[in-house]
């Protein structure tokens, strides 16, 4: 079942389990917020202080121009819509609006925001907002928390990941951050401060500031916006299901697996419920690494070196990310060592390189699945937030 | 002689000239400081000053026997013809060659350091690594067979330099000139010394014999400044011997030089690029990040084809190094320090007919636009790899050391601005009265004292807890792998006959215990940051608060922790490492079968605890240690000035030099 059909079907289900009278009045209500994301597209969050960075970047990833070449620096959001329409909001508070994409002269008569409507989104299932700020912390921060709330995906625009820059992003919430792209205009020998790049799942250099360069960078923007999308409604849909898990015992086995997102989003500052987020986070590296290779095995190539080097290199990978999950080794000590250990084998087995160590391989890593799954299913509040807070 | 310099606008780093620019700008916003103002800033700045200036990051040439390592130094360095190239393989000499541009102030000079008493001792009687090995496993017999080597060895360096040589011993031979024969005396070992030589002169008087490789024996590293080099900023370029020595002394040698190393060339030759014959060599580098390491496959020159054979080749090397656990993703490049010497010494006119076939297709091949119009010279030494070679280092160097040193600096420049302001603010005659603000400075440095010991104790439990975690990784990775190699044992046992000898690689141990190690060092590099940032941030609120007022705030930056050495400890050889006749005569020693199994694991848990055993001292405990004491320094380094009793007196105008080693006279 691919997963546009398991979504409608997800979405059928919760409505169904809306109406009953079976769940209470809370979950309900949670029922119907999952309900709402599930079928929200996507909001992508275009941020930082080079506006006319983020105006081509938006152009970019609409595939279309949207915006014109000489506009002013403008907030704007692009939403879902049967044809091009630009509505400005004018600074004495009236209202202005074409039936097409805006001109610059349209844009030009002094607006503070612009609502734009566009069939793209659709296509895209996502939505964008770009926020217009001066490069001041203060701005820059103001910008972050109002967008912390609201958007699923960040693109940051910088030419030098400058000092304020660096300040407003560390202290914006980490639902913003987990999710996040940065686009630097600038080239990348000339890019000083490398450390940002661990902060960002994808960056991008451009080229410097005069001399855009256009052709594969773009489309590679795209592509990895569209994964980050991707995975974002992956994780929403699994939030749904585990949801479904446990209010629709008939629900299906679970195709697609843990989400950070509920347990980040609203009780960050929960030990716990960090720690959950972690093991989510882990379990989902797991489950997709066992995915990908326990199909390899179902028809394991020839060279039973290349496999036992997938394994290893899957199994290295888990053992840096739970390198970054500090709470895993409080909480679940056993699984944490058990990762390390099925870590260890793993290598020395890819060293022995013998064939049948490719099954003794693949029985770890499905081990390892299967344990921190039962790990995660065990937590208090997997799929409904108010689980840990009622008891 | 002096060493012939020839270096028309033939630079292998011109690359490091951008790095060097970001320094000089730094060196003269601190000059500034140190000259025209505050009494208070100036030492701080003179300290920042002299951490640019002694800046050289380190390269480590490390390679095959007979891969031309040395040809390639002395092209890269700029002097074709400085180390001697024709080099008996026996040599254990770590050649230093210190690059500089600079000639004001200094001269060329050298330095050769004997091995100590103790060094060599250990060699003579233990028989080094070797012996350690062998002595853990329980094999007198094969201790003796080392001794009687030894014995041999000892014979020979006394015969060459006679009766009293072991008085030489920890000396130091100092010069202020350099020359090539001079250099060969200590780094080339010759043909064997008449015994008369030696027979009436006292050891240390027989210099005027200038022998080559005379002390060569008991040299251990020779250092060799150059001024006037072709190089945008200094640079050590050092030359490390062979590795496949019998008493593993050389290796020890090549590792401790490793240890201090920005960025590894590991040279090998085109025509036998990395065969298992050079697992030493893999082992050598594993732990050093494929970041900090450049291959540069050499003698392409001899290669008949080289634009056929060439992907080959790269395709091998990196399946022999993700086959035994070597760096993944090092950069490769190909070239030949022989074209690069003779376009370097200006003699590609007579490269043999041979070569110059070879050249004229590697630069169809290669031969950029760019180079069309360039002269033969330049072609050449563009062909040689050398130029490509050294953009490689540049490139590490200004990632590595280089931005680490940068951001280190600026932090501090914006850090002591800040503290400056606020020294000019406490002295300004707004403030109420002498007494108050000495009052509130003395609230101040015990607030900071707090701010101190919170910091240091916090960072060291944070410290303790991510050894913790590497005792626990590594002592579960050495059970997982003596369970393997003993599951692998047995099946051994019960397909083949005990006449069969076995084998396993522990190639694994290592990955394993290099993993832990990284985690360890991830850890401790985020404790270190997060602990430096707090201390940063309440140091500023103090701070503020010692302004009192609230329209100055004063913002202390935290600067970036130090790099973690690298844990060169696992390129050391263990006993599952030596699979020629030393490990086959130890399988082949008679015993029941039963026996097998309890004496390897013995043998293996030894040899693996081992390995653990000296990363947690060497690499893990050193770090942490060096690492705890970080946010105090930090911190003291900001309030320094605040403190400092000079900021009452008028500044000293002469700053007195910080002595220069040189204890020992210089001869002639």
């Amino acid at each position: 079942m691919d997963l546009e059909a398991q979504r409608s079907k997800t979405l059928e289900r919760l409505s169904s389990i809306a109406q009953s009278d079976r769940i209470s009045e809370k979950a309900k209500q949670r029922c119907a917020g999952i309900h709402d994301r599930l079928e929200s597209p996507v909001l992508v969050g275009i941020l930082g202080p080079d506006t006319q960075e983020k105006q081509a970047v938006l152009n970019e990833l609409l595939g279309l121009t949207v915006l014109p070449r000489d506009g002013p620096p403008i907030s704007l959001e692009v939403q879902a819509g049967d044809a091009p329409y630009t509505m400005l909001k004018l600074a004495d508070g009236s209202v202005d609006e074409i039936q097409s994409y805006p001109t610059a002269t349209f844009l030009a008569q002094g607006a503070d925001f612009a609502a734009i409507t566009s069939p793209r989104c659709a296509e895209l299932h996502c939505e964008f907002v770009l926020i217009e700020c001066a490069d001041s912390v203060d701005e820059l921060r103001e910008a972050l928390e109002w967008a912390g709330t609201r958007i699923d995906l960040a693109i940051w625009c910088t030419q030098n990941w400058a000092e304020s820059e660096r300040t407003a992003w560390t202290n914006s919430a980490e639902r913003v951050r987990d999710h996040a792209i940065l686009v630097i205009r600038s080239d990348a020998s000339e890019f000083q401060d490398q450390s940002v790049f661990s902060e960002f799942a994808v960056t991008a250099f451009r080229g410097p500031a005069d001399t855009q360069t256009v052709g594969h960078e773009e489309k590679g923007l795209e592509t990895q916006m569209r994964a980050l999308i991707a995975e974002a409604r992956e994780q929403d849909l699994l939030s749904a299901e585990l949801f479904l898990r446990r209010y629709d015992k008939l629900a299906p086995d679970l195709a697609i697996d843990a989400s950070t997102r509920p347990a980040a989003v609203e009780t960050a500052d929960q030990p716990y419920e960090k720690a959950q987020g972690e093991l989510g986070k882990l379990f989902q590296h797991v489950r997709v690494k066992a995915e990908k290779l326990l199909s390899i095995c179902a028809d394991p190539p020839e060279d039973a070196r290349a496999l036992l080097e997938e394994f290893e290199t899957a199994m290295s990978a888990t053992a840096d990310l739970l390198g970054s999950l500090p709470s895993i080794e409080k909480e679940w000590p056993h699984l944490h060592a058990n990762v390390l250990d099925a870590h260890d084998l793993t290598v020395l087995l890819k060293f022995e390189g013998r064939q049948e160590h490719t099954l003794q391989c693949a029985r770890l890593l499905s081990q390892l699945r299967d344990e921190t799954e039962r790990a995660y299913l065990a937590c208090p509040s997997v799929g409904t937030s108010e689980g840990a807070r009622i008891q | 002689m002096t060493p012939s310099i020839n270096n028309t606008a033939l630079s292998a780093f011109g690359a490091l000239a951008p790095l060097q620019e970001e320094l000089t700008q730094l060196v003269e916003k601190l000059e500034e400081i140190d000259k025209a103002q505050s009494r208070a800033s100036g030492p701080k700045a003179r300290d920042l000053l002299e951490n640019i200036r002694e800046f050289e990051p380190t390269v480590t040439f490390i390679g095959q026997v007979k891969a031309g390592k040395t040809t390639l130094v002395n092209a890269m360095a700029g002097y074709p013809d400085l180390l001697p190239t024709e080099i008996n393989p026996w040599t254990s000499v770590v050649t230093s060659l210190h690059l500089t541009a600079q000639t004001a102030g200094k001269t060329d000079e050298c330095a050769f350091r004997f091995f100590t008493n103790e060094e060599w001792e250990n060699l003579l009687r233990y028989g080094g690594r070797l012996g350690e090995i062998a002595d853990r496993a329980g094999a007198a017999s094969e201790i003796e067979k080392v001794r009687q080597q030894l014995d041999e060895l000892r014979e020979k360096s006394r015969r060459r330099l006679g009766k009293r040589f072991e008085l030489l011993l920890g000396q130091t031979h100092r010069y202020e000139h350099v020359s090539r024969e001079l250099v060969r005396r200590y780094v080339c070992l010759g043909d064997d010394f008449q015994p008369e030589d030696n027979l009436f002169s006292e050891v240390t008087e027989t210099l005027q014999n200038d022998h080559e490789g005379q002390f060569a024996d008991i040299t251990k590293t020779a250092d060799i400044t150059l001024t006037g080099a072709s190089v945008p900023m200094p640079l050590c370029l050092q030359d490390t011997p062979g590795i496949n020595d019998t008493f593993l002394v050389r290796e020890q040698i090549t590792l401790n030089g490793l240890r201090g190393s920005h960025v590894c060339v590991v040279v090998l030759s085109a025509q036998q690029a990395l065969s298992t014959v050079d697992l030493g060599l893999v082992r050598l580098v594993s732990s050093i990040r494929a970041r900090g390491i450049v291959i540069f496959v050499n003698r392409i020159d001899e290669l008949s084809d080289p634009v056929a054979e060439v992907p080959n080749i790269r395709t091998g090397i990196q399946d022999t190094l993700a086959r035994f656990g070597g760096p993944k993703d090092a950069e490769i490049i190909f070239g030949s320090g022989f074209w690069a010497q003779s376009a370097v010494a200006d003699t590609y006119d007579a490269l043999s007919d041979a070569s110059t076939e070879t050249l004229l297709r590697w630069t169809r091949e290669n031969l950029e636009e760019a180079l069309a119009s360039a002269s033969p010279q330049e072609v050449v030494w563009q062909m040689s790899g050398a130029p490509a070679l050294g953009e490689a280092i540049a490139e590490r160097v200004q990632a590595g050391p280089g931005n680490h040193l940068l951001q280190r600096t600026r932090a501090a420049l914006t850090n002591l601005h800040a503290t400056g302001q606020v020294v000019e603010n406490l002295q300004s005659p707004r403030r109420d009265s002498l007494r108050s603000a000495n009052l509130a400075k003395s609230e101040f440095a015990s607030q900071i004292e707090d701010i101190k010991s919170q910091c240091k104790s916090a960072l060291a439990a944070d410290l303790a807890a991510a050894a913790h975690s590497f005792d626990q990784r590594a002592e579960s990775a050495v059970e997982t792998f003596v369970e393997r190699a003993l599951a692998d044992l047995a099946t051994h046992l019960q397909q083949h006959d005990t006449q069969e000898v076995w084998t396993y690689d522990p190639v694994g141990l290592r990955v394993l215990l290099r993993g832990a190690y990284q985690a360890f060092v991830a850890a401790a590099t985020r404790a270190t940051d997060a602990r430096l940032a707090d201390a940063a941030n309440a140091v500023s609120a103090c701070l503020s608060e010692l302004v009192g007022d609230n329209t100055i705030p004063v913002t202390i930056r935290p600067e970036p922790a130090p790099p973690a050495p690298a844990a060169v400890e696992l390129g050391g050889v263990i006993a599952l490492d030596l699979k020629g006749s030393w490990w086959r005569r130890f399988w082949l020693k008679k015993r029941a079968k039963d026996a097998y199994v309890a004496e390897f694991k013995k043998l293996l848990l030894q040899e693996a605890d081992a390995l653990a055993h000296q990363i947690k001292e060497n690499c893990v405990g050193a770090h942490c240690t060096r690492l705890e004491r970080i946010p105090a320094d930090f911190i003291d380094q900001q309030v320094a000035i605040l403190f400092d009793d000079r900021t009452a007196e008028a500044p000293t105008k002469d700053v007195p030099q910080r002595p220069r080693r040189r204890p020992i006279p210089t001869r002639n």
